[in-house]
């Protein structure tokens, strides 16, 4: 008991500072998110799905110093500090988004704790690194991809960054097509599902031109690592469904959309990289999910090619030869 | 007689249509044995000694049939070395082989990649002391 008495103080201290803010589903999970009086007014709630299930957690959002919370920080406050048992998982986040994360395993109950600043992408992630902790013994993963979908019928966008994942994903959505995420996704190998995580979506600012109505509907801009963002106001709650392809994207400048053959090695490395990196510490129960997730469906190389109008029609296309 | 695991600690794999991907979250690296690799990694996992997945294969691929035994042992030793398979004294499974529809018979290898392993190796789970989060044993005091 003694070991853990630090952590479950901070989780007492941090909501009783807290006040519920809305209660959220993240695919099976369902949990009640908390926020204290800096954090009441940020907008989180925007990027959270909304339910009335029953909850099976809470979560609570705390920024701003504390005096009665900092003896959680680290004497090594520059390094990364994980520890993680069948009982707590914490880890501190050194630099500029610092940030302590604390869950309870067993409780069900975590915090996240931002003693400086918000970061920007927080805002249309809320609780993503409690959201890790909280479904590494489940059969759900967070995986860096992107799915859209008709009837309940989605595809999986796996790549790294800039490989084509948002404009495909914001090309579709404009097209009428069911979201599921653009950045991240909850997967469920085992049964073939994708889920959504957020309500939210992103648009880089060298996207704007393309999808200015879009832009326009931002419900605000974020400065991500430097570069604008626009976080964008969904007209329809997000969804998921059964993943019938799993993409790789690539963009080699191509007019059209252009389909071919994949290998596992066309989409592994972002997809184990990119995936992992934002869950740091739970790379030995994430891997063996995000191998299986790759093979959820017939995998293809897609280059989207350089009319995001042409998108929707060219993945339609795909759709139906998978019908 | 020897047999071979395939299922290690610290790593993960999944066999694709022709390929198996194999990460190793202890080394960071992760490998792609796809091809006659494949075929191999198959028939160890199914239960077949070194000699007689070499027989297997070499029934198989008759016109390469000298060539098979010793790129097949230096192939699994290969593997053994990079810590993706662990050598056993009994048959952990048996079942029926797969199908080989591999056209023509190369030279096994296991492609690696190492552009995660910056990623694994800053992802150490840190013991903390007694006194519990957030100490840990190299505090200075």
């Amino acid at each position: 008991m003694t070991r853990h008495n630090n952590l479950r103080d901070f989780i007492e201290l941090a909501f009783a500072r807290s006040a519920p803010l809305i209660r959220a589903r993240f695919g099976d999970l369902v949990a009640d998110v908390f926020a204290n009086e800096a954090t009441a007014s940020q907008g989180f709630e925007h990027a959270l799905i909304g339910t009335d299930a029953p909850a099976g957690a809470s979560f609570a959002i705390v920024a701003g110093d504390d005096p009665a919370l900092r003896h959680i920080i680290p004497a090594q406050r520059d390094e990364i500090h994980i520890a993680s048992d069948a009982e707590f998982y914490a880890y501190w986040r050194p630099g500029l988004e610092r940030q302590v994360t604390v869950y309870d395993r067993k409780g069900g109950r975590g915090v996240i704790w931002y003693p400086e600043r918000i970061p920007a992408g927080a805002l249309g992630q809320p609780c993503e690194p409690l959201l890790q902790a909280a479904i590494e013994p489940t059969d759900w993963v967070i995986a860096h991809g992107a799915a859209v979908g008709r009837n309940d019928r989605f595809l999986l966008l796996l790549g790294p960054g800039k490989a084509g994942k948002s404009t495909a994903t914001l090309a579709c959505m404009r097209a009428g097509w069911q979201y599921a995420g653009d950045d991240l996704v909850l997967l469920n190998p085992a049964k073939g599902l994708v889920a959504p995580l957020f309500s939210s979506a992103r648009l880089r600012h060298s996207g704007v031109a393309a999808f200015q109505a879009l832009a326009d509907g931002a419900f605000l801009v974020s400065d991500d690592e430097g570069a604008p963002r626009y976080e964008l106001r969904l007209a329809t709650p997000p969804s998921g469904g059964r993943v019938v392809a799993v993409l790789g994207m690539r963009r080699r400048g191509l007019p059209g959309v252009h389909v071919g053959p994949a290998r596992p090695m066309d989409y592994m490395g972002a997809l184990l990289r990119d995936s992992t990196t934002r869950a740091l510490g739970c790379t030995a129960s994430m891997t063996p999910k995000l191998l299986a997730a790759a093979r959820m469906a017939p995998a293809f190389l897609v280059d989207t090619g350089t009319d995001p109008a042409a998108i929707p029609a060219g993945l339609e296309t795909l759709l139906v030869s998978l019908s | 007689m020897s047999y071979f695991r395939t299922d290690v600690p610290d790593t993960a794999s999944e066999l694709f249509d022709d390929e198996v991907v194999i990460a190793h979250y202890g080394t960071g690296l992760y490998f792609s044995v796809a091809g006659s690799g494949a075929l191999v990694w198959q028939g160890l996992r199914h239960g077949l000694t070194v000699a007689e997945t070499i027989d297997w294969l070499a029934g198989h691929f008759t016109a390469d049939a000298a060539a098979i035994p010793a790129q097949v042992e230096a192939f699994v030793a290969t593997l053994v070395e990079k810590q993706l398979l662990i050598e056993v004294a009994e048959r952990d499974k048996a079942g029926e082989l797969p199908a080989i529809a591999l056209a023509a018979w190369q030279a096994p290898v296991a492609e690696s990649f190492d552009d995660l392993q910056e990623l694994l190796l800053l992802d150490p789970v840190h013991d903390v002391t007694e006194a519990g989060w957030p100490h840990r044993p190299d505090d200075q005091t």
